[in-house]
């Protein structure tokens, strides 16, 4: 298509404009910490806009972004565990047991502190936890000696399609803040404040527990202090799996008391189909049922992903999420796509290895970033059953 | 020593709860959905419905 001079013209200006502007950007990243914060938040602040923006026809961001289990967060920060599951058509037989505490408990509190709804303090305390993930997970980069441009990180996690459950009233955002905050500690040899962390991870999700083992193990196992005595190492990795379980059996003991389990939080899951079975089987079985065929090819998908992360050295990501990829898949493939290609590690790696080729490919990479990433925020507030 | 004195408290108290986890004290209707996979949802929700109509003070999954 021909275009005349002064059109040329026109779009030369307003590329030298993005270029100029994209460089302050950069070099502000380039600062220090403060402008690299600054630059995350203005990010995330215009991520923050094209979400609102798609969100007007249902209803403005809080009522948007909840949907599928945001329900249960807020049943529970409203009025806390029931005692009894539902009986009612639709949810008859599950209950909210199989959700953690530690986010709906803290939006609960907070919900007491600020002047809004539990709904709205739940998506604001995602939306300021959020900024402060990417920070880490470019923390945890640095710390392991791989350098990446600030601006370009930041933008890609910011633009990432499947981060959609970030800045939904879910607990992805702070179970993912505290398992980066563990790794960081651990690299740094801060092994009280990594306890702490797995402390909380272990209060956030089921697969928070089993993540503290795997990284008691590689602490016991590649310790990062080279002087520290196999008993150091052996002391440090018990404290980390003594922490972990302490979270896991306070809600253990609580739920004890609410409804006679303790184990109620896996029991329940069978009232969702979810039950313990070989996860090649269950991948079979979601690759011959049509209506299961996305989770499916996310999940083989997911495979490759974790092998390619394990190849390329990446191994204690790739130990994380392929442990939380086999827990998943032991019961289902259902919402494979938010374990997996949600987590922190894996957008991490999925950064780096996109933003490893030339500069010139920046521009169609986010480019296709930012289409993928409306049609993923239209898919989550239809909702549909894609996006889970 | 305090590390270590720590570590055996919270071992304990993670203990004692495994303990209690393994240990359910629930109804059999309860045993049977959630636990053991015996029965099947609508014979759960009926055994339960049951339960709650002969005694609709004490929660039947207790």
């Amino acid at each position: 298509m021909n275009t005349s001079p002064s059109e040329q013209i026109v779009r030369r200006n307003r590329f030298d404009a993005m270029k100029k502007l994209f460089g302050r950007a950069r070099r502000l990243a380039d600062s220090g910490t403060h402008g690299f914060v600054l630059v995350i938040l203005m990010v995330c602040g215009l991520q923050f806009l094209l979400s609102a923006l798609f969100a007007l026809p249902w209803g403005g961001l809080v009522s948007a972004n909840c949907r599928w289990d945001c329900a249960w967060y807020e049943q529970i920060m409203r009025s806390g565990y029931s005692a009894l599951p539902h009986f009612d058509p639709d949810q008859a037989g599950k209950a909210d047991w199989a959700f953690f505490p530690l986010y709906p408990l803290f939006a609960r509190q907070l919900a007491l502190l600020l002047p809004f709804g539990f709904l709205t303090t739940g998506l604001l305390l995602n939306l300021a936890l959020w900024p402060l993930l990417i920070f880490l997970c470019h923390r945890e980069l640095e710390l392991r000696g791989i350098t990446i441009n600030r601006l370009t990180f930041a933008l890609f996690f910011a633009l990432f399609p499947l981060n959609i459950w970030y800045t939904a009233q879910y607990s992805e955002a702070i179970y993912g803040v505290a398992l980066m905050a563990a790794i960081i500690a651990l690299r740094e040899n801060r092994v009280p404040l990594a306890a702490v962390c797995v402390f909380l991870l272990s209060l956030s999700r089921p697969t928070g527990f089993i993540l503290t083992l795997c990284l008691a193990g590689w602490r016991m196992t590649a310790s990062q202090d080279p002087t520290a005595s196999s008993r150091k190492r052996l002391s440090d990795g018990l404290l980390l799996i003594a922490a972990g379980g302490a979270a896991l059996s306070l809600f253990t003991l609580y739920l004890y008391g609410l409804t006679g389990d303790g184990f109620a939080f896996a029991h329940v899951q069978i009232a969702w189909k979810r039950h313990l079975r070989f996860f090649p089987l269950v991948i079979l079985y979601g690759l011959l049922t049509p209506a299961l065929l996305g989770f499916t090819l996310s999940a083989v998908l997911a495979i490759v992903v974790i092998v390619r992360m394990w190849k390329q050295s990446w191994r204690l990501p790739a130990i994380l999420v392929g442990t939380t990829a086999l827990l998943a898949l032991s019961s289902g493939v259902v919402s494979i796509e938010r374990y997996i290609f949600a987590n922190p590690l894996t957008i991490q790696f999925l950064a780096c290895t996109s933003l490893a080729k030339p500069v010139s490919t920046y521009r169609k990479l986010f480019l296709d970033l930012v289409i993928l990433r409306i049609i993923a925020i239209n898919l989550w507030y239809a909702p549909t059953f894609v996006l889970m | 020593m305090f590390r270590t004195l720590l570590i055996v408290t919270l071992l304990s108290f993670d203990a004692f709860a495994l303990w209690r986890g393994l240990h359910p004290h629930v109804s059999d209707t309860y045993r049977d959905y959630y636990i053991a996979h015996t029965i099947d949802l609508p014979t759960f929700l009926a055994r339960e419905k049951a339960d709650l109509a002969k005694n609709p003070a004490v929660p039947t999954s207790h």
